[in-house]
């Protein structure tokens, strides 16, 4: 089998296996939701917020949910060890990893998609918003979580507590993606500043660990 | 002066807590050692 | 004590711990007086900064550290990649030794940052470029300790961390443009002139003595961390080897620092 119908293959496996169990999704939704709302306990939630830290609100929202469908990437793995059954077939590492990366972008995606304009309504979002640069930032820093994540999920697998280190590891690493989608949402939001260089930023960093995951993608997944 | 005095302390303080846990872990790795000596006596 | 005649030069091979050993006395001992040195030079020696007073003296241990910490953190690097070619546990063992030994230096760079800071700008921390870079670095290989402690199996343990060593790596000059331009974004506080202007020819000794001192400083304990994770390696191929063989010594030698 290919590269790509072996990749094709685990997404359509992950999503049949969510759509069994919809244990992710509706997890993710709730959080995401729980987040916001306290946010808007935590802060006064006036549209004048949302013009200073919106991009920032909105993206801890996304950060919070899409740990929840990261850490199931793998953890969906490990009941009757299914992961040894996956070291176990002659399938490369990195298709196996780029399916994950793909179930998992689509997760969060569709999260994603639901939890905006509900942001947009509780947190009185500007009208001179650009919501189409909005999307791509969030498309594109996506990318930037899933790709780094799903390859900390597999690192984090083994340990003890794998749904705690998968935060501290991830985090760290997606510090310069974190501050280029705040800043680019940020820009889109009030329409001051220029927003193409965050995403140019965004990009490359997509790229780089996008190929290093699936460089590296042996190092995590091998047997014990 | 009590700047100066906190940041050389510091570093030096950071130091010191670095070689203890290299003394810890010596301390340790010595106990392994021995119990190893001991199996290999019996 | 030993009686069956194999066993006295099986003990003999046993590694010893480092603290045994020779060379620590007088490396130790250098690295010592090279701090003392460095320690006087900072404290006395250099002479007292015009606008900055008595508190420039925090630079002499501040920057240095950095910079030792930095190169401690290139060479684990360098050890994460010799590891992924190579799969030597040496470069596991000097892997782990300088990220450990870069993060206590890094420590020491961002605690006597703020205690300068303070008493010079009024305040004891900024989100300028240089400390974000310099603390995001720093939560970075906390992270990659965190894992070694969280991942039980010892043979699990040097994989991950050399992948991880080298995502943290690739992260550092895109942290570099990122905090760049989020701080140009909003002005920072303007810090100093340009950093070696007019810098007299004894403060650049001090440092250079300081720099010199941590280098030194920066050896030893490496090279100290490094042979007891050697020693590590070596007892956790031997306890396997012992429990294989029930308590019988010597049947499944694999000498210092091999993997079964």
């Amino acid at each position: 089998m290919s590269f790509v119908s072996l990749t094709l293959e685990t997404v359509k496996r992950d999503l049949r296996l969510e759509l069994r169990t919809r244990e992710a999704m509706s997890a993710m939704l709730f959080y995401a939701l729980l987040v916001i709302v306290i946010f808007s306990f935590a802060f006064e939630a006036e549209a004048s917020l949302t013009t200073r830290v919106g991009g920032g609100l909105l993206w801890v929202a996304f950060l919070f949910a899409g740990m929840v469908a990261l850490d199931r990437a793998l953890g969906r793995e490990q009941p009757d060890n299914c992961l040894a059954g996956v070291r176990m077939s002659p399938a490369s590492r990195s298709a196996f990893l780029a399916g994950k990366f793909a179930s998992s972008f689509l997760m969060m995606a569709v999260t994603e998609a639901i939890l905006l304009p509900l942001f947009a309504v509780l947190f009185n979002a500007p009208p001179t918003a650009h919501w189409g640069g909005i999307v791509g930032t969030a498309v594109l820093g996506t990318w930037a979580l899933a790709t780094n994540g799903t390859y900390f999920s597999a690192m984090s697998n083994y340990a003890r507590q794998r749904s705690l280190l998968l935060p501290l590891l991830l985090l760290p690493v997606s510090v310069p993606a974190v501050i280029a989608m705040v800043q680019a949402t940020q820009v889109y939001l009030t329409g001051e500043g220029v927003a193409h260089y965050w995403l140019k930023l965004l990009f490359g960093f997509d790229v780089i660990y996008t190929v290093l995951g699936l460089l590296l993608a042996d190092l995590v997944l091998e047997a014990e | 002066m009590a700047y100066v005095v906190a940041a050389y302390g510091v570093a030096w303080a950071i130091h010191m807590i670095y070689l203890f846990t290299l003394g810890a872990r010596e301390k340790e790795l010595r106990q392994s050692l021995e119990t190893l000596k001991a199996l290999g006596r019996e | 004590m030993a009686t069956n005649g194999q066993l006295p030069e099986e003990l003999l091979r046993i590694p010893q711990p480092p603290a045994a050993k020779n060379w620590v006395r007088l490396w130790a001992s250098i690295t010592f007086a090279l701090l003392l040195l460095g320690l006087y030079e900072a404290l006395i020696g250099a002479p007292t900064e015009a606008t900055m007073g008595i508190y420039q003296r925090i630079f002499y241990f501040h920057v240095p550290a950095a910079m030792i910490g930095f190169l401690s953190f290139f060479i684990n690097f360098l050890a994460s990649i010799w590891y992924l070619l190579k799969r030597s546990p040496r470069a596991d063992a000097l892997a782990i030794a300088t990220a450990e030994v870069g993060l206590a230096f890094l420590s020491i760079n961002l605690t006597t940052g703020p205690i300068w800071a303070k008493p010079v700008w009024g305040i004891w921390w900024t989100w300028d470029a240089r400390l974000t870079l310099t603390l995001i670095i720093w939560v970075m290989y906390v992270s990659y300790i965190v894992l070694r402690q969280f991942t039980p199996s010892a043979e699990l343990q040097p994989r991950l961390s050399a992948a991880l060593g080298i995502f943290i790596f690739a992260a550092v000059p895109i942290d570099y443009m990122a905090i760049r331009w989020w701080r140009t974004q909003h002005p920072a506080p303007v810090i100093l002139g340009g950093k070696n202007s007019g810098l007299d020819p004894h403060m650049y000794f001090a440092v250079l003595c300081c720099e010199i001192a941590f280098l030194a400083l920066m050896a030893t304990l490496v090279r100290f961390r490094y042979e007891q994770e050697i020693v590590k390696h070596w007892l956790e191929a031997r306890r396997r080897g012992v429990l294989l063989t029930q308590g019988e010594l010597g049947v499944t030698d694999q000498g210092p620092g091999i993997r079964s």
